[in-house]
């Protein structure tokens, strides 16, 4: 077994401690710890200090409250009522697994301790000023020999905005990938957008919903800030809330649902037209919403019809009566009935057609920005700190064109005409010389889709700047590693849309709990220290971050040390009301999306119409064959979020007791496999397996279980090679995979056709 | 579409695991009474040879003598087996300070085996040194040939203090008397497992305790007969008396395993159930069968042969066989009772914990 | 004396997300691979799709009759008269093991050390950290909050003198633990399906309905 996160066989509390009584206990020597056992000294909570923040470890802000001692934290937990952590007002807030760890994440000595440069090939401890000159001299020596515009931009966790200055409007890079719309959810995201509900198909408004259904979704063990299962359990609890998930997977959402529906993967666009057609046929649509406030009904009236419960049986494995009776059931308790999709449904090569086909059930029944249905959630505002200063930053990447859109040698790929790069594509364009750079900021491309070619474009670029915590496939290969500090050591602020407070938008952040330990810094200092060295320095006038957070905080009123202080570190700042869209000018949502150009455009390349229509699996992506019978998808688990959290022994050790597999020595992912697959391949849990499709293989521990689907193999995603686990422990679950994508956004399309050989039977 | 609604009532328990002790502790459980079962060998030999007042060569003090030295001997081990369990040994030493639970039965069993262990060696001195046991001949007196072998004068300062000290007649008798209690009071083993509510297979505060002793007192008996035998081997009614009582401790023994079998086997208690299906399959059972042969061999022979020698019916040919056939069977009681806890620990399961349901 | 602490426990809530035990390893400065003193387990039964996968969270549960301590040798298990929470002196302990097999929730957890260590309810930190600490205080009045408690995602676990607890408790729940479900030691609250299944019973006077809140 690992002993990270041990100290030597010392524990946090008693490091602190341990040199003071070092010589004394030389002196008595053995005969102490022969006889009198003594615990180890703990200090106590009572006395520690407290200071407040935002957990970061999934990036969604619950609000933390930290207990400090000695410069060390010594206990970490939520506060009450806050809009992420919480179920609202009254409620205790608190941190899911991965927050709490944040404390062993600060003081883990595995964490990367300070820079590096690399030096004749090798990577070398270097001093910050070190470092921050040779990122300079790199950047210009890249700038001349390939051109700024070919450094591509994956500052995706910054907890700062001021890494999109440097590297657009300073370095000058129209290049730029994130995470949401590149490999989380694209469709979700983009059809969401185009349809007029923007990313808020995700996240409707749980506390006065009468009607939840979770449609590929997991809440109660993935979740974008704990409010969300808290959310659904007041719902069910106080509304009496009906709560659906749709799932191929049994999870602990379904095992709290009223009705599950065990769907067949990469379906749930015939689901959604299905549900469709009955509340028309059953006249159960919100006529008024329809008319008055939608756009190209008619295209979708048209989409659904035929497509009976009966004809999406067929093809989804469901009972005929029970997608009856589920849209018979939302259409009821609409405008007070919510859909949430997110990942499940969009990480599909199908999934721009199941977004669409299940985002329009919601123009239908006419739930959106209504109470309990899908909400339009705002945000509130910060001051922009340029502005504040009055800094004029120059704008230097405009004009230039990104390489998807630029070079003919893209021209087959439909997704150029909606977003301006593709996850899959990157190892192509490093190939083709059209991208030679990156920066990433604790961004793991190498877990997210087309392994294989990452792996090998991260080795091929010309200048990788890495700032993160732990050693991975980006940080070993890095030119250049900063060593970041956690959320417990930076200065934070927070400020989302969705949350417990339906009505409000909110703010919440706070100091820094700690000193940065080792020779770390914040995400800010780094960033202003390479804009110093590259001679940018006059941009960044502020003295700290906090001063930075202090000039955002100016539109409220507020500095971070007012915000952080008393017994909370969050502060609700406007209301707004439901039914937002009745201030705007035309449609508030479009079942069609034939005035939308971009799409147009793509769609036309692709053969897709503008409308909801059927897709079936393997028109974008794999089919099932003979030889490779098995569909295979990588999931989360509540122990991890995005594929960073594989470090931490707690929630290692949680993953392997959660299988019954604790005992043994093995720490990576686990191929969760149905007996009925498992038994003719004699297969056992416990037992090594390999994972292989046409392009790509990868071996890992076999967990039997009647929780997946049969012919659906699942493992959580972030482990093997690339990842941060020691000796790229696990599977790395995107080698199988190739450049399977959803054509419109680009979106990896995860599902891969495999099939499972070895164990010892 | 799944209805949770229409599943029945989730009724489920959680399995704790049940490997708290380690193989010590059943060797100790065993030891304690042995070394009782040996100490009331020793005791009776002294007394049946008060009865014929027939000085101190004879057979009785053979077997009075390695009696005392089995029980010492086991004493010794049983504590060594309970103290290489336990995290801080100082502690258990300290039993005086430190046992302040007498509710407890290790606090109780700790002063029984301590004070056996005491009785105990007292006896074997006095029977070893003195003015008797140094005109006396036999394999048991070995320890004087050792201290003899040492020298700087040791067994003779030996023998002038026993004869010092020796009590009189009734002292003897009483020293006997309390030791044989302390020697029964090794029952304390049983009660120390039938005490735990959780665990069904032990939760039998009659059979448990009783099937302790009785086993357990006579491969004590056994074991001391076996050495005596191995240097006497004639079988007169005297070792024949005490064949006899092995084989009846035997036999009751083997009938408190059925009965007790009988009930595992018809418990509703899914921890029964589940001690049951381990001791019917694989290595444990094997075991069980060890424990029935083991018993039942000692049985037989303790039975026939001690009968016929206590008649005075054995024929010379079966003599013969008899001392080989006796140690034997008493070697198989011997392992078969301590297999006996073994499996009693083995396939100890605690009641699971009923957490949700009807 | 003091009124009895005591656990509650809704499995309705509990999403099995483990907050509870890796918060409890937290407060109490344990490694990640130490014995859990709160554990969650899965109790899984059926074929997909009739699989159900219920997780519960359990440690000790300050028993109102703590067997642990009726067994105890040296007396280093206290079932504290001022608040009821059962402590662990560890200058005592001599690492038997008998509380282990004593104890019906299997709370009892031995480290490298041998000795034992099992929940406080956060009177105090780290193994033995509750010996000898004062009576427990409720949060409002500055005691802390026991970890698991405090960091529970879905509030399915509370802690609180008895006739605290029970006023929080559904009333089938209460009913069951004053007719002695699980032993009356700690308050359980029905899973849904289970409760209704009960009232169908008790709606249909089916003498099971009894049974059933008897525990």
């Amino acid at each position: 077994m690992s002993s990270q996160g041990e100290y030597g066989g010392l524990t946090r509390r008693t490091m602190l401690k341990a040199s003071g009584v070092a010589a004394g206990a030389a002196a008595v020597g053995g005969c102490l710890s022969m006889f009198d056992q003594e615990d180890p000294p703990v200090a106590s909570i009572q006395d520690a200090e407290i200071a407040y923040g935002n957990c970061w470890m999934c990036c969604h802000d619950c609000s933390q409250k930290a207990y400090v001692n000695d410069g060390t934290v010594v206990d970490i937990t939520g506060v009450d009522g806050n809009p992420r952590g919480s179920a609202g007002p009254g409620t205790e807030g608190t941190l899911c697994p991965k927050g709490l760890n944040q404390l062993d994440k600060t003081h883990d000595p595995d964490r990367i301790k300070q820079p590096y440069i690399r030096e004749d090939g090798e990577l070398r401890e270097a001093s910050w000023e070190e470092a921050f000159e040779y990122t300079a001299e790199r950047l210009e020596a890249f700038d001349e020999e390939h051109g700024a515009e070919t450094f591509l931009d994956a500052g995706s966790w910054a907890e700062t905005p001021i890494f999109r200055h440097i590297w657009r409007d300073l370095y000058g890079t129209p290049e730029r990938i994130g995470r949401g719309v590149h490999v989380c959810a694209g469709p979700t995201f983009v059809a969401g957008g185009m349809m007029g509900v923007g990313s808020n198909n995700r996240m409707p408004d749980y506390q006065n919903s009468e009607y939840l259904i979770m449609w590929g979704r997991n809440p109660f063990s993935s979740f974008a800030g704990q409010f969300e299962p808290k959310g659904i359990l007041e719902a069910v609890e106080k509304n009496g809330a009906t709560l659906v998930t749709i799932d191929p997977q049994h999870t602990q959402t379904v095992q709290k649902s009223d009705t599950w529906l065990p769907i067949k993967p990469r379906t749930d666009g015939a689901l959604a037209l299905a549900m469709g057609q009955v509340i028309i046929e059953e006249e159960l649509y919100d006529e008024e919403f329809v008319e008055e406030w939608t756009y190209g009904f008619d295209a979708y009236r048209e989409a659904v019809d035929g497509k009976t419960p009966e004809w999406a049986a067929e093809i989804t494995g469901l009972d005929p009566d029970d997608i009856r009776e589920v849209a018979i059931g939302f259409a009821e308790a609409a405008p007070q009935a919510g859909i949430s999709i997110w990942t499940g449904t969009a990480q599909v090569g199908n999934g721009w057609k199941a977004a669409q086909n299940i985002t329009a059930l919601n123009g239908l029944v006419g739930n959106v920005d209504r109470p309990g249905g899908l909400r339009m959630w705002q945000s509130a505002s910060p001051a922009d700190p340029f502005e504040v200063q009055g800094i004029d930053l120059p704008n230097n990447a405009e004009g230039k064109e990104p390489a998807l859109r630029k070079y003919e040698e893209y021209e087959e790929y439909p997704v150029r005409h909606v977003e301006t790069i593709a996850h899959n594509l990157v190892p192509e364009m490093v190939e083709n010389g059209h991208i030679n750079g990156i920066y990433c900021h604790h961004d793991m491309p190498l877990k997210d889709g087309n392994a294989q070619g990452w792996l090998e474009a991260i080795e091929e670029m010309e200048l990788v700047i890495a700032v993160d915590a732990y050693w991975n496939g980006i940080t070993r290969n890095a030119d250049v590693v900063f060593a970041d500090a956690t959320q417990l050591e930076k200065d934070t602020i927070g400020y989302g849309s969705w949350n417990s407070y339906s009505q409000h938008t909110w703010i919440t952040g706070g100091k820094a709990a700690v000193e940065p330990q080792y020779d770390t810094k914040p995400d800010f200092d780094i960033l202003v220290g390479i804009a110093e060295a590259m001679g940018w320095g006059e941009y960044f006038p502020w003295e700290d971050h906090e001063a930075f957070i202090d000039d955002q905080l100016s539109a409220f009123d507020l500095s971070l040390e007012e915000l952080s202080s008393g017994d909370r570190n969050y502060e609700l700042i406007d209301e707004y009301p439901y039914e937002q869209w009745k201030d705007g000018d035309g449609p508030a949502f479009r079942f069609d999306l034939d005035q939308v150009p971009p799409f147009v455009a793509a769609a036309e390349e692709t053969g897709m119409d503008t409308a909801p229509e059927w897709v079936p699996p393997g028109t974008y992506g794999d089919e099932l064959s003979e030889e490779y019978p098995l569909e295979f998808y990588d999931t989360r688990a509540v122990y991890f979020s995005h594929g960073s959290d594989q470090a931490l022994d707690r929630l290692t050790e949680k993953y392997a007791e959660r299988h019954d597999l604790e005992d043994r020595e093995y720490r990576g992912n686990y191929l969760v496999i149905n007996p009925r697959d498992a038994e003719p391949r004699g297969i056992e849990t416990g037992e090594m397996v390999t994972v292989e499709s046409e392009t790509g293989a990868g071996e890992l521990m076999a967990y039997v279980s009647e929780r997946t689907q049969p012919g659906f193999v699942t493992t959580v995603y972030g482990y093997g090679e690339g990842s941060l686990r020691p000796d790229d422990e696990g599977m790395n679950s995107m080698k199988v995979h190739d450049t399977q994508m959803d054509p419109i956004t680009g979106q990896p399309d995860r599902h891969v056709a495999v099939d499972v050989h070895g164990g010892d039977g | 579409m799944i209805e949770l609604l229409d599943l029945p009532a989730f009724v489920e328990f959680r399995w704790l695991p049940a490997d708290y002790w380690d193989l010590s502790i059943p060797v100790y459980l065993y030891l304690a009474v042995v070394a009782g079962g040996a100490y009331l060998t020793g005791a009776s030999a002294c007394f049946l040879r008060s009865l014929r007042d027939s000085g101190a060569c004879c057979l009785e003090s053979e077997i009075a003598r390695w009696g005392f030295l089995v029980a010492v001997l086991s004493a010794a081990g049983a504590g060594l087996a309970v103290l290489s369990h336990l995290a801080v040994v100082y502690r258990a030493i300290l039993f005086p300070i430190y046992l302040t639970n007498f509710g407890s039965w290790i606090t109780i069993g700790t002063w029984i085996l301590v004070i056996l262990s005491v009785l105990a060696v007292v006896c074997l001195v006095l029977q070893l040194f003195g003015e008797g046991p140094a005109n006396d001949e036999g394999a048991s007196l070995f320890p004087r040939r050792i201290l003899a072998w040492v020298g700087f004068g040791l067994l003779e300062r030996l023998d002038r203090l026993v004869d010092r000290v020796r009590p009189p007649m009734a002292g003897f008798a009483a020293l006997h008397v309390v030791g044989s209690l302390f020697a029964l009071a090794t029952i304390y083993t049983g009660f120390e497992l039938a005490i735990v509510d959780t665990v069904p297979l032990w939760n039998e505060p009659v059979l448990v305790p009783l099937l302790f002793l009785t086993s357990g007192v006579a491969a004590g008996i056994g074991l001391t007969l076996g050495l005596t035998m191995l240097f006497e081997r004639e079988i007169g009614p005297v070792f024949g008396g005490y064949a006899l009582a092995v084989g009846v401790l035997s036999g009751v023994s083997l009938l408190l395993v059925g009965y007790g079998w009988s009930a595992l086997a018809t418990s509703d208690s899914p921890a029964a159930a589940a001690s049951y299906v381990q001791l019917t399959d694989g290595l444990l059972y094997v075991g069980v069968w060890v424990v029935v042969v083991g018993f039942l061999a000692a049985l037989v022979a303790g039975l026939v042969l001690g009968a016929a020698a206590v008649t005075g019916r054995l024929s010379p040919s079966i003599e013969r066989l008899g001392g080989p056939a006796l140690i034997g069977s008493f070697g198989l009681l011997f392992v078969g009772s301590l297999v006996l806890r073994l499996l009693f620990l083995l396939a100890a399961e605690q009641d699971p914990v009923v957490v949700v349901g009807l | 004396m003091g009124e009895q602490w005591m656990f509650y426990f809704d499995p309705n809530r509990c999403i099995g997300c483990d907050a509870c035990s890796i918060a409890c390893k937290q407060r109490h400065d344990r490694d990640a691979t130490a014995d859990d003193w709160r554990t969650v387990s899965h109790l899984k039964r059926g074929e997909y799709p009739d699989f159900e996968d219920v997780p519960i969270s359990m440690s000790c549960m300050h028993c109102h009759d703590a067997p642990c301590e009726e067994v105890c040798p040296p007396d280093a298990i206290l079932k504290r008269d001022e608040d009821g929470i059962v402590t662990v002196d560890r200058d005592r302990c001599i690492g038997c093991h008998y509380c282990a097999w004593a104890c019906p929730y299997g709370a009892p957890t031995y480290g490298d050390d041998g000795l034992m260590s099992k929940c406080n309810m956060c009177l105090g930190e780290g193994p033995g950290g509750g010996h000898g600490q004062p009576p427990k205080q409720k949060a409002e009045d500055g005691g802390a909050k026991p970890s698991c408690v405090d960091n529970c995602v879905g509030e399915a676990i509370k802690a609180g003198p008895q006739s605290e607890v029970m006023d929080e408790a559904s009333e089938a729940a209460a009913r069951r633990f004053e007719n002695g479900a699980y032993g009356s030691r700690v308050i359980v609250e029905p899973i849904a399906e289970d409760a209704e299944a009960a009232e169908a019973i008790r709606s249909g006077e089916d003498d099971r309905a009894d049974a059933w809140l008897n525990g």
